[in-house]
């Protein structure tokens, strides 16, 4: 097993998806290759559903320095949430944005005006 | 929706007229932010009657708490928080619905945490303006489909521009509520974007 064809079948790897067969080739593959070992220790660090809690802190800058380089770490071995986080913060850039779309303000109605004024004179 | 600076002359003249009572000055008042605070109403209840009834409440609210302004914000900010205020209670009086949940819109995950379905690729955003501000007007439109209990948050921190601290202090939540109930949201438009923005989507 090469580096590329470990990475196509990690995610089920790591999910515990595969038999005891299929696992071997990985198991020995993991043995045998620094890089890929990492990407089995640093997805232990952090899970993808763990760094999905974290999007707004970590594009706020609100992240802890250790909390922040476990985050970036994931996302460097992990394209799921190298994308996701693309499309998240992608979302919350045009969600912001979108206000400005929003109908612009109209004039206040003349009748509702003297409505305000009538009612803060009567007690 | 600027953050909270002190108030120019102008207004503190016009705060002076306002507590003397002059009926001038509340028209101008009115004048000057009615169409703004409409606004605002109007992307929070989404209905025009409904809408004018809460800027009369804010206004007359601001009216009776003038005393209580105290420069410490601009006046613009401090109507737009009235208003969002009166908005709110209008919302809340109407026949409670109950809570939506959005499960089905938040990313899936398997038994060890990994994504059970992987994240589409989104191609870049348009830089063309025409294009752009379609763009924009469809999210807005996402944002109104979001089940009210996540519109509403949503609508105060990006639409309206509170802080999570004023969102929280709005929706009488914790601070920490109020930030998973946006995030939760953002989420959910994210999953209702996912097929216009998605690369290979049609
Ligand atoms: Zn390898
Ligand atoms: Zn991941």
């Amino acid at each position: 097993m090469n580096c590329a064809e470990f990475k196509t079948g990690c995610k089920e790897y790591l999910e515990e998806l595969f038999s005891p067969e299929e696992r071997r080739p990985y198991d020995a593959h993991v043995a045998e290759c620094p890089d890929c070992r990492s990407i089995v220790e640093k997805s232990a660090r952090m899970s993808c559903r763990e760094l999905a809690e974290f999007l707004d802190d970590y594009l706020d800058g609100a992240l802890d320095a250790d909390l922040r380089a476990t985050f970036d770490e994931h996302v460097g071995i992990c394209p799921d949430c190298e994308e996701y986080l693309r499309s998240y913060e992608l979302t919350r850039s045009l969600s912001a944005e979108s206000a400005a779309h929003d109908t612009p303000p109209e004039d206040v109605p003349e009748p509702l005006i003297e409505a305000i004024l009538k009612a803060r004179e009567s007690p | 929706m600027g953050r909270p600076a002190s108030p120019t002359a102008h207004e503190a003249a016009l705060v002076e007229r306002l507590r003397a009572g002059d009926r001038a000055a509340f028209e101008g008042l009115i004048r000057a932010y009615g169409g703004k605070l409409l606004a605002v109403a109007r992307r929070i209840l989404r209905d025009d009657d409904e809408a004018e009834d809460a800027v009369q409440d804010a206004f007359l609210s601001a009216f009776r708490s003038l005393d209580g302004f105290r420069g410490q914000s601009e006046l613009g900010t401090w109507l737009h928080r009235i208003a969002i205020n009166a908005a709110l209670m209008k919302l809340r009086a109407r026949n409670r619905r109950p809570e939506a949940e959005i499960d089905d819109l938040l990313p899936q995950f398997m038994e060890r945490g990994h994504h059970a379905v992987s994240p589409a690729r989104w191609a870049d955003p348009p830089e063309d303006d025409l294009a752009r501000a379609e763009i924009c007007r469809a999210v807005r439109a996402k944002i109104d489909e979001l089940p009210e209990n996540y519109r509403i948050p949503l609508i105060l921190r990006d639409i309206e521009g509170l802080t999570t601290a004023e969102v929280a202090e709005q929706l009488g939540t914790t601070i920490n509520a109020a930030k998973i109930r946006v995030h939760r949201a953002r989420q959910a438009l994210r999953t209702l974007l996912n097929p216009r923005l998605a690369e290979d989507a049609p």
